[in-house]
């Protein structure tokens, strides 16, 4: 099965919906389409406009394969459950967001889980990529940085 | 005259909320309100003392005036000691009206900010007590700041 996340942008991601539509004949899919309408032609397995953090996770984890707009929290969450995903950015040039996704995409690259897609070629690339065998957890993105939540939990204590 | 609630949680829903709720204790949790846009779609936000829901401006400055007065009502029922965000622009009303009752601020910078930050943080960064960045990239924007890192 194919996850297919847009988000919860209040822009619609026609690019990324019409092309995974196409993919729907050949694959199997399931979409989170937010605030884009879902073509009446599109043949997906199932679709819904949002849901919770964690019904997104069990389809993340059910999938063999993710397609997404490169939202932070789509890629952290399929390298957390080791999942392949391919980024489509949302572009402001087509008026898909507010800030262009392009700069996240680019920090994302170089991960051996990630994969970034021109939209004309998301037929072949899901092929290509399909094809590889499992690669296991080799995200790089592991670092010795304090945890956010520590460094909140220092601020308040030091202030009470 | 009212109780007193000890943090102020406000975020965006979205990427904002994924990070705000893997950048927070449980112990902070559950002494905080929580403030996010009213769009029924996200659910299921849970630990918290309670949750509130308020306007999206979005791009649209002028629900920024209406959130103006939501952010004061809230504040000066509730007059917290801290407010925390992760983004986006909702946080901005309610940081400037903490900051006039002397609440101490902690913004948290979306970790997809590499090459540039966001305006919120542009805007906020003279404003924060804690300023937190996930990128060590955005360390030239915003000297006094920590680099800190999400829970998985």
């Amino acid at each position: 099965m194919i996850f297919v996340s847009v988000g919860t942008n209040f822009k619609s991601f026609d690019r990324l919906i019409d092309s995974v539509c196409e993919l729907s004949s050949k694959y199997s899919i399931v979409i989170q389409h937010g605030n884009t309408i879902l073509p009446s032609d599109c043949r997906v397995v199932e679709s819904f406009d949002f849901s919770s953090p964690e019904i997104m996770r069990k389809f993340i984890s059910d999938s063999e394969l993710v397609i997404a707009h490169a939202g932070v929290a789509i890629i952290e969450e399929c390298l957390m459950l080791n999942r392949r995903i391919i980024l489509v950015p949302r572009m402001l040039e087509f008026n898909e967001c507010v800030d262009d996704q392009y700069e996240t995409a680019i920090h994302y690259k170089d991960d051996t889980m990630v994969f970034i897609s021109n939209i004309e070629n998301l037929y072949s690339d899901v092929g290509k990529i399909l094809r590889i065998p499992n690669l296991g957890n080799k995200s790089k993105n592991f670092d010795t940085t304090p945890y956010v939540s520590d460094l909140v939990d220092d601020f308040i204590n030091n202030n009470e | 005259m009212f109780n007193r609630r000890e943090f102020f949680v406000v975020t965006s829903t979205g990427g904002h909320l994924y990070e705000i709720e893997r950048c927070l204790s449980a112990n902070v949790k559950r002494r905080s309100v929580f403030f996010m846009p009213l769009d029924g779609k996200t659910s299921l936000i849970s630990g918290y003392l309670t949750v509130k829901h308020i306007i999206e401006p979005d791009t649209k400055y002028i629900l920024y005036f209406f959130l103006f007065f939501q952010a004061f009502f809230w504040v000066i029922l509730y007059r917290p000691k801290i407010m925390i965000s992760a983004g986006s622009g909702v946080c901005i009303p309610f940081f400037l009206l903490g900051k006039l009752i002397g609440a101490k601020l902690i913004y948290i910078e979306s970790k997809s900010r590499f090459i540039s930050p966001s305006k919120t943080a542009k805007f906020l960064y003279y404003f924060t007590d804690l300023f937190i960045i996930q990128n060590s990239s955005l360390k030239k924007f915003f000297t006094v700041s920590v680099v800190g890192r999400m829970h998985k």
